[in-house]
């Protein structure tokens, strides 16, 4: 395949399960050397998308192509060049850290020697070399998931996808994955991954999608969605304690203030282009919130919009 | 086939923890069979000509090496398949690389099989120093017992990746397995079956294989013309194989 051919492409993807529909018909292309995200809350069929793309999972109809090939029909040999963390951990936990590398590495083919060789510089890459030789048991959730990644990584894929990779995770284990991944990205490798965290979308992402229900909600770059969806600047306003019906109240009397206008059951959100000239128009209103916070629009705003829900539920 | 051995390496990587321990059992077994049974048994039993005039030790042994061989072979493909498929990742990683369940098949029962020869030379070792090996052709009955073992392991393997709970393994060894073991000619000749359901026992693919096995170790001639017993436990094990394919691929397409 030429190198401008898209690395994925995707046109009417259905997934069905019976009668539940997981994935509604999803059109998307992905080039060689992007980051790419599927952003949505639980259930929405990003992991669902992810199986298919990664040929464990045959789509119900539509047509998927990865790097040129058939998803359904090539799938051995499109799996040869994709690095695979999925959702769930598939480490062997009755194996080492390192066993699990170069056991790993034999499924594609890989020569031990060379196995063993890329095992100890990925476990270096992912700083768990002094962990080689215990048991995968042992280890905590995000030297798991470090392992998880080092392990993708074993046949130098053309692709790397993650299935929420830092979910679960404190912040500094989660610091430690993006920054990786940051490296990975550095060098060209096409990453795809899956996030419910808008700050992760964000940090990693040179393009993204909103999926939602399974489809499509929005696609574009972070800064794009934002600029499409929402104003630059987001005012949070707070009524001391008041909840859904009161806020619903005030609401009422802060139309018109800002372009758009989001009560939440805790807190209103204004959407202005100017924070600073709607809360002077708040208390010119007369109208005296507990806590007033104003802050730049994010990806969490822009799944709102679109869906009326927050991300993370 | 490269493929499937990749899959096997994994299965050889998790035995080479617990090796030893199965060896050892794996001499300990027959040792209790042929004292216990062989001897124990065998010495109240005066008149040998129904099992060809030889010693009952002689006469059990064979077929208990095809037994054994049968019995931990498909044992191999019940708990640890059904686990590897849903409580433990294996499948699950070699899912994503380019193994195809195919690969993923071969990789396991090749394993399964190992483990049978393996148990198969140890108990033809235990069975040389009872003495109860009395002819040159004698190793030559391992063939038989892995025969025995692979004419069962794909039907297990089916079995083990069909079912949705746990309890059906336990059914099968109960109640196929054993009574397999108890009425395939092993511990007394067919002809002590009354007449109908003697080719019932035909049907075991232990009859087949215990009665080749007794063939290579003492030179007992075999009821039917050899190939026939062999081609019956080749198409049994090719069926199996064939099945085990079917429900293990339609398992993991999902
Ligand atoms: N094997 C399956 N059988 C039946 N339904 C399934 C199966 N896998 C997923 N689903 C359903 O498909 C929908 C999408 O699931 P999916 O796992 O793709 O969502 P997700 O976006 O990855 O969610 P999460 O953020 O919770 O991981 C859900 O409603 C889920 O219940
Ligand atoms: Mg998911």
């Amino acid at each position: 395949m030429s190198d401008d051919s898209p690395l994925i492409s995707a046109r009417n993807l259905v997934k069905r399960y019976g009668d539940a529909t997981a994935v509604a018909g999803v059109d998307l292309t992905v080039s060689r050397g992007e980051a790419f995200g599927f952003l949505g809350p639980n259930g929405a069929g990003k992991s669902t998308t992810m199986r298919m793309i990664g040929c464990v999972s045959e789509p119900t109809s539509g047509e998927l192509k990865v790097l040129g090939m058939d998803t359904v029909t090539e799938g051995d040999r499109i799996r040869a060049r994709l690095g695979v963390v999925p959702q769930e951990d598939t480490l062997d936990t009755e194996l080492t850290v390192f066993e699990n590398l170069v056991i790993y590495a034999r499924y594609f083919g890989i020569k031990y020697g060379v196995a063993r060789e890329r095992a100890r510089e990925l476990l270096e890459f992912v700083r768990l070399s002094d962990r080689a030789d215990k048991l995968v048991e042992s280890l905590s959730g995000g030297m798991k998931r470090r392992l998880t990644i080092a392990r993708a990584l074993v046949n130098e894929p053309d692709v790397i996808m993650l299935d929420e990779p830092t979910t679960g995770l404190d912040p500094q284990a989660r610091h430690l994955v993006w920054e990786r991944l940051f490296q990975l990205k550095q060098r060209g490798i096409t990453i795809i991954l899956t996030t419910h965290y808008m700050d992760e979308a964000e940090q990693l992402c040179d393009r993204l999608v909103i999926m939602d229900g399974g489809r499509i909600a929005s696609e574009g770059s972070p800064r794009q969605l934002i600029d499409r969806h929402v104003t630059r600047e987001v005012v949070e306003l707070r009524f001391n304690g008041s909840h859904t019906d009161e806020l619903a109240e005030i609401a009422g009397k802060l139309d018109g203030i800002a372009g758009q206008l989001e009560p939440l059951p805790d807190r209103i959100l204004l959407y202005a282009d100017n924070a600073e000239v709607a809360v002077a128009e708040v208390h010119a209103r007369g109208l005296t919130p507990s806590s007033v916070l104003e802050r730049r629009a994010t990806l969490e705003d822009v799944f709102l919009r679109l869906t009326g829900r927050t991300l993370i539920e | 086939m490269t493929n499937a051995f990749h899959a096997f390496e994994h299965w050889m990587l998790q035995y080479r923890r617990v090796w030893h321990g199965t060896v050892f059992s794996g001499f300990v077994m027959p040792v209790l069979f042929m004292l216990g049974i062989g001897l124990g048994v065998g010495a109240y039993i005066d008149d040998t000509a129904a099992i060809g005039g030889v010693s009952y030790a002689a006469f059990i042994a064979p077929g208990l090496l095809a037994s054994t061989a049968m019995q931990i072979t498909v044992g191999e493909m019940t708990w640890p398949v059904f686990g590897a498929l849903r409580w433990g990742a294996q499948y699950k990683a070699m899912q994503a690389s380019p193994l195809r369940p195919v690969d993923m098949l071969n990789g396991h029962l090749l394993y399964g099989l190992l483990r049978g020869l393996i148990s198969a030379v140890v108990f033809l070792i235990v069975m040389a120093f009872f003495g109860v090996v009395s002819s040159g052709w004698a190793p030559l009955a391992v063939v038989p017992a892995m025969l025995t073992a692979f004419s069962l392991i794909g039907f297990m393997y089916a079995y083990a990746v069909s079912i949705d709970s746990e309890m059906g393994l336990s059914i099968v060894q109960r109640f196929v397995i054993v009574p397999i073991t108890l009425f395939s000619g092993v511990f007394f000749p067919l002809s002590q079956l009354p007449q109908y359901l003697q080719p019932v026992a035909w049907l075991s693919p232990l009859w087949h294989g215990a009665e080749l096995s007794r063939w290579a170790v003492s030179g007992t001639a075999t009821p039917w013309f050899w190939p026939l017993h062999a081609v019956y436990l080749i198409v049994l094990g090719v069926a199996g194989w064939w099945l085990a394919s079917r429900r293990l691929a339609k398992r993991l397409t999902i």
